[in-house]
């Protein structure tokens, strides 16, 4: 068992002549400094967990609505190959007469963009799907439907399927490749918040039967 | 000195420690307020619209290019039913509603919360919540495997209301002994086990504990059909009377056999309590050429409004969606339906449903809103809000919900005629979109987040413009999804309190639309 030691005379001379006995008022900044550095580090931490989060859900969003125009593409396919083209029209999606008596939806060059005011045609039909709300989202939808049959290397499925690729963009972002931008239908547009956030595209792929 | 600026420093840490504290708390609440709804409405529409997409036809159109096809009769979305031999529009009821009133027949209305004060009362009716959809369709049953049984030449001599003796061409349980003769009592005993789980044999617990099976149809060789219920099932050795098994009637290359091998007994159609699909009891089916067709079963969902169990003051309340699928009713009809013990199929009953402890039980909590609209052959959608035309319904008998052909000789009223583009049911009265012209649902849901507390609400909204008339978008208050017009105030409680998602999925129904 140890015995507490008290400390002699000669030692608390010496904490008295090096200062040790409290601390200075340089000390005390000091350890603020460090403490305000740490405090902004955490901070920003906090900052980031909100951007993060912020993206995230933008991307949850953006998700679901390419998903909603699948769905859509779907219906408006399976009326074509029916030989009716009446809710293609409506939701202004552009049909070619495929085999004998049914139509097709249209391989597009061009990314087609989801109408998203009010003033254009097809508006409506997409409000109603969920896909859009007004001109004011903070999204852009386009889509393009690939014909694979006459690429180089068709897939198996080329004769079977189209390919259709809807891309989700933020406002703000921008498609190099394609040349397509998500730019804002109104001056009452409303962005994600944050960067990262404009910055989460998404690109859902599908299969609908030619 | 020293002391003084370190007191001071102190203060000053403390105070932004604790502003973050606070600030990491309203943070943490609007991260879950701004994901719970998302995880709401895509659980919701994930579990509703596979099991939607899956409604299936009890049985097809045999003969589109003749009318009216006497053989039709699908009944995949089940608008209404029919109880009891007769054919009487009392005999009919609803059992899917397109924005509920609290005025249909057999609804009424009542406050949730009845401690809350008087601008945060909130007002539903017993059916469900005021202004939502309820559905019912017919789909493959997860208790009972496809099955169809032959019904032997002779095997269905009495084809009435009342006729009840059936023998069936059911030989599963039977052995493999090349000579039927050689097949003995436990064979037979084999069988009966067998033939009882193929038509989903179970015991009500009512009065008599008699044993029943599911729903089943008996359709002929030309597509007529109703549906019927098999009674007596007692096992063995049970009564022979009702149910009993004869391997040795079984077909075989040495002996042909009349395939007479299980007798069984048929619910009588005449008693108040069998169901029908609208048409009621069909005279008309060929028992030359008759089969029973097991494991399809029937399921419906609703949104409720109920009491929100996390209030101790008992005045906030919450929305949940519920589901119905057949059982046993823990309640009595209030019309002739069964009673508390009895076999209930799973479309909602407005004689059963409305009741407290009905067979509906809750799957998704926090749901808003539950609004369902119907794609139409010709590609048509109804239950709409169109902005260009207005509302849209298609209004059979003030129901808003699509007509359900009634098949002739039971009744003239309706006759299909999903021809084409063709959608109407003629009906005395009116010509009405017809449900067998259905092709696919919009289901849609709204999904709502916990409250959120007084520090992290946003009371000035969000993205609260106008898109078009009589349609706003809100993100804190209560959204207009197709013909569900949003509510002047938010569930008459400050704005603010909760976030919303609206998610909409569009469904082709697999047996109408296959491959899309």
């Amino acid at each position: 068992m140890s015995r507490l030691q008290h400390p002699s005379r000669g030692q608390l001379a010496a904490a008295s002549r090096s200062g040790g006995r409290g601390t200075s008022l340089v000390e005390v900044l000091v350890a603020s400094a460090v403490m305000a550095v740490l405090m902004i580090g955490v901070l920003q931490v906090f900052s980031l967990a909100l951007l993060t989060n912020q993206g995230s859900a933008a991307r949850t969003e953006l998700t679901y609505r390419a998903q909603q125009v699948i769905e859509n593409l779907r219906m408006i396919q399976y009326f074509a190959k029916n030989g009716n083209t009446t809710p293609a029209a409506n939701y202004n999606v552009a049909t070619t007469p495929g085999t004998t008596g049914s139509y097709t939806i249209q391989p597009t060059t061009n990314p087609v963009a989801i109408p998203n005011d009010s003033s254009q045609t097809g508006f409506s039909f997409w409000q109603a799907a969920g896909v859009v709300n007004d001109q004011n989202d903070p999204y852009r939808i386009f889509y393009t439907v690939t014909d694979q049959a006459g690429a180089a290397n068709p897939p198996a499925w080329a004769d079977v399927f189209y390919q259709v690729t809807v891309t989700a963009m933020p406002l703000g972002a921008h498609d190099f490749i394609t040349g397509t931008s998500a730019t804002p239908a109104s001056a009452t547009a409303r962005g994600y918040v944050g960067e990262p956030a404009k910055m989460k595209r998404v690109d859902y792929v599908a299969q609908i039967p030619r | 000195m020293e002391a003084m600026v370190s007191l001071v420093i102190l203060v000053i840490v403390m105070t932004v420690v604790l502003s973050l504290l606070f600030s990491m708390k309203s943070f943490a609440e609007k991260q879950q307020a701004f994901t719970a709804p998302r995880q709401t409405a895509r659980r919701a529409l994930d579990y509703v619209s596979g099991i939607l997409a899956g409604a299936a036809d009890w049985n097809q159109i045999t003969a589109l290019t003749s009318t009216p096809h006497t053989a039709g009769n699908p009944y995949a979305l089940v608008m209404f039913s029919e109880w009891g031999n007769t054919t009487a529009a009392t005999s009919r009821r609803q059992a899917t509603y397109n924005n509920l009133t609290g005025s249909e027949t057999g609804n009424s209305t009542y406050v949730v919360n009845p401690s809350a004060p008087a601008s945060a009362k909130v007002t539903s009716s017993v059916f469900g919540t005021i202004g939502t959809d309820v559905i019912s369709v017919a789909f493959p049953s997860p208790n009972v495997s496809p099955v169809k049984i032959p019904i032997p030449v002779g095997g269905w001599p009495d084809n009435t209301a009342s006729g009840v003796d059936i023998w069936l061409n059911f030989a599963a349980g039977c052995g493999v002994a090349i000579d039927p003769a050689l097949l003995t009592a436990a064979d037979d005993n084999s069988n009966l086990a067998a033939f009882r789980t193929a038509v989903g044999a179970f015991q009500e617990t009512a009065a008599g504990n008699a044993w029943v099976s599911s729903t089943m149809i008996i359709a002929d060789g030309a597509g007529a059909w109703r549906l019927v219920q098999l009674t007596g099932l007692t096992p063995p050795p049970g009564n022979s009377a009702t149910l009993s098994s004869d391997c040795t009637k079984k077909t075989s290359l040495l002996t042909p056999g009349n395939g007479r091998v299980v007798h069984a007994t048929l619910k009588d159609a005449s008693t108040v309590d069998q169901y029908f699909a609208p048409g009621g009891w069909r005279g008309d089916i060929l028992n030359t050429s008759a089969y029973l067709i097991a494991g399809i079963d029937f399921v419906s969902f609703r949104h409720r409004t109920v009491l929100d169990p996390i209030d101790p003051n008992g005045v906030r309340v919450i929305g949940q969606l519920e589901q119905k699928s057949s059982g046993i009713s823990s309640v009595n009809s209030t019309g002739t339906g069964p009673r508390a013990g009895q076999f209930a199929p799973g479309f909602f009953d407005p004689t059963l449903d409305g009741q407290t402890g009905s067979n509906f039980t809750p799957i998704v909590d926090n749901v808003d809103d539950f609004q369902v609209a119907y794609i139409m052959r010709d590609g048509s959608i109804w239950n709409t809000v169109d902005p260009t035309t207005g509302l849209k319904v298609f209004n059979y008998g003030g129901s808003n919900i699509p007509a359900q052909a009634r098949t002739p000789p039971m009744s003239s009223d309706f006759q299909v005629n999903c021809l084409g583009t063709d959608l109407s049911v003629t009906v005395a009265g009116g010509t009405y979109l017809d449900a067998a012209c259905v092709v696919g649902l919009r289901v849609t849901v709204v999904g709502r987040s916990l409250p959120l507390g007084m520090g992290s609400r946003s009371l000035s909204g969000v993205g609260g413009s106008t898109v078009v008339a009589g349609q706003t978008v809100y993100r804190y208050r209560s959204l207009a999804v197709e013909d569900h017009a949003a509510p002047a105030a938010d569930d008459s409680l400050a704005s603010g309190i909760y976030d919303r998602l609206r998610l909409t999925t569009t469904v082709m129904l697999r047996n109408r639309a296959l491959g899309y």
